[in-house]
């Protein structure tokens, strides 16, 4: 597409998210090393659509931080899981923006962002560790639970563990599951640390009252849930996770993620 | 070498199962059409699956828009305007031409407009007749519209006739449907109908109360689907290619009826203009057409390729909303149940 490089110096970088019902936008700049300066975010969380309100939450944006779409270098964009028509909006709109600007895009998940949601809990513990050694994920008691609300009784979900800073483990990998399937697996997981092991949840699906005292039951005391306003998808989420895969050198597929067939697709018979 | 750069619109259409887009220059030279039909992947269901239709315009808008940029041999900077069907149609088809056009167009600061499906099959005439004389009578013929449609102008029109149940198209699908014809219905009923004598089924032809410009498809659908069951009852194989030509030749009297009638009522109007999907339809073109001539108007029809859904027929709905300054908000959003303005 474009000649510049984007790697190993400054950039300047817009993310879209439109996977559940928030619309969230967030402006950054990454140095390429160490977490990226996050300039503005959008987060807009009502019964409008998507579609009608992108492209003004954008001028907004970017004329509040008195850029120019021109200096944008790349476009974030979710890709899924999430609302199939959101994932849709959100990627035909990266792909407007990025042809009309000769940009790459880069490719994110939305349970990888959400997982920046319970970064901060890692950090309290790496602290806490302070002389310990740092090598290896022995000492680290807690997980990163993304759960979002996938309708017709499950999650899309994943499960993460902060190892370090910029080093996060997948240790089940993102899915379409049954509550209480997910619920099991993560009792099963090799516990990081016996007595004091915590799953800490982030993602939309913790707003359903009924999921909260769900998981409350299985885990009981083991099991923190995020408050809303950290919870839910933002623009930065989105911008810290391009920070970590641009730092990682991470593949970027651009495709759309839905996780699931469509309803007809699965009805098919099998030929 | 284009030098009228501001006359440049990029057309874009995502409302049903056809990724297209188009790049028209002074509104009827087309520089280039490029559509990517998805007959393929749903003719196994069937029909249309919504979902998966949104899915496949999700994978296919920008290679589409690339191909007809480079075909063109034009830049986004020398575009003027970027139009997009908004309605009506598939929601999440809507959706994805929608975002990527109004993302495309804002980003290049250029003019947008969001254009009415209905609207633009009508014009797509412009394509070939940029002449066309005004007033124009239109016989809008889709699978989802059956309407007369008097146009005083290029963008100022009324609805003078539709239809009150189902649409001529839709009666084609459904009766393609049953005669195991597959989909999509049109082109296989016109085909089996080539083979079938047209007077081999009884069936109606609905007109309605006196004078009346609407129509009804639905019982004549019905009487074909009866037709059909009792001669299986009697133990009887029904000729496929009699009762698609019976039943075609019932739909298009009943459209020379009317226009007949319609004529009569406008007589003002210059043009008889036949649109949509139905419109490729050889059999009805060659109906309506005589009619046309026996009353003395202007007859034109788009050619196939503009019949169907196409970018080319939405670039020149925008080019007369561009010269008429009539321009559309960043907010827009898809409208599938989008009517005709003047409805």
């Amino acid at each position: 597409m474009n000649n510049r490089s984007w790697r190993n110096n400054s950039i300047k970088y817009l993310t879209i998210d439109t996977t559940t019902k928030i619309t969230a936008l967030a402006l950054a700049e990454s140095s390429g090393a160490g977490p990226p300066h996050i300039v503005g975010e959008v987060y807009l969380h009502d019964q409008k659509t998507h579609s009608e309100r992108l492209i003004p939450f954008l001028d907004a944006l970017v004329a509040a931080a008195a850029w120019r779409l021109e200096d944008l270098d790349s476009i974030g964009v979710v890709r899924g899981p999430g609302s199939f028509t959101g994932i849709r909006i959100g990627l035909a709109t990266a792909q407007g923006l990025a042809k009309a600007l000769d940009r790459p895009m880069v490719g994110l998940l939305s349970l990888d962002c959400l997982s920046w949601a319970s970064r901060g809990w890692a950090s309290r513990e790496w602290a806490s560790r302070e002389g310990a050694s740092r090598e290896g994920a022995a000492g680290n008691p807690f997980y990163s639970a993304v759960i979002l609300d996938a309708r017709k009784n499950e999650w899309y979900a994943a499960c993460y563990h902060w190892a370090a800073p910029n080093n996060r483990v997948c240790h089940i990998p993102p899915c379409a599951v049954a509550p209480e399937d997910f619920l099991r697996y993560l009792g099963t997981l090799e516990p990081i640390t016996s007595h004091q092991t915590r799953y800490v949840f982030a993602g939309d699906a913790v707003l359903n009252p009924e999921t909260c005292r769900h998981i409350a039951r299985e885990l009981g005391d083991h099991a923190v849930i995020l408050p809303p306003e950290q919870a839910l998808p933002r623009g930065s989420y989105a911008a810290l996770e391009y920070a970590l895969a641009r730092e990682h050198n991470a593949a970027t597929d651009c495709g759309p993620y839905y996780l699931r067939l469509s309803e007809a697709e699965t009805k098919l018979p099998k030929r | 070498m284009i030098d009228i750069a501001q006359d440049l619109v990029l057309g874009i259409e995502t409302s049903c199962d056809e990724t297209s887009a188009a790049v028209l220059s002074g509104g009827s030279v087309l520089l280039s059409h490029v559509t990517s039909s998805q007959i393929d992947v749903h003719q196994v269901y069937g029909g249309v699956v919504p979902e998966i239709a949104s899915r496949e315009h999700c994978l296919h808008i920008d290679a589409v828009v690339d191909r007809a940029l480079g075909e063109a041999g034009v830049r986004l900077k020398d575009l003027g305007a970027v139009a997009v069907t908004f309605g009506p149609g598939l929601v999440g088809s809507l959706l994805v031409g929608v975002a990527y056009a109004k993302a495309l167009a804002y980003a290049r600061g250029l003019k947008f407009i969001g254009v009415n499906h209905l609207e633009a099959h009508v014009l797509a005439n412009l394509l070939e007749h940029p002449d066309m004389a005004f007033p124009v009578l239109a016989l809008l013929v889709s699978g989802g519209h059956t309407n007369y449609l008097y146009f005083e102008d290029y963008l100022t029109y009324r609805v003078v006739g539709r239809t009150r149940d189902d649409a001529a198209g839709e009666a084609f699908d459904k009766v393609a449907r049953a005669l195991k014809l597959g989909y999509p219905g049109g082109p296989h009923i016109e085909k089996a109908a080539q083979k079938g004598r047209d007077d081999a089924y009884a069936l109606p032809r609905s007109l309605l109360e006196p004078g009346s410009l609407d129509f009804s498809f639905s019982g004549l659908k019905s009487a074909v689907l009866n037709q059909l069951n009792s001669a299986r009852m009697r133990g009887d194989t029904p000729s496929v290619e009699d009762m698609a030509a019976s039943f075609q030749r019932a739909v298009i009297d009943v459209l020379v009826t009317k226009t007949h009638m319609a004529l009569e009522r406008f007589p003002q109007a210059r043009t008889l203009a036949l649109a949509g999907g139905v419109a490729a339809n050889g059999a009805l073109g060659q109906a309506i057409e005589a009619e046309a001539m026996q009353q003395g108007v202007d007859f034109c029809s788009p050619s196939l390729e503009f019949c169907t859904d196409n970018g080319a027929m939405v670039a020149v709905a925008g080019y007369c909303y561009n010269k008429a300054g009539r321009y559309t908000g960043w907010n827009l959003n898809a409208v599938p149940g989008l009517k005709l303005t003047a409805e």
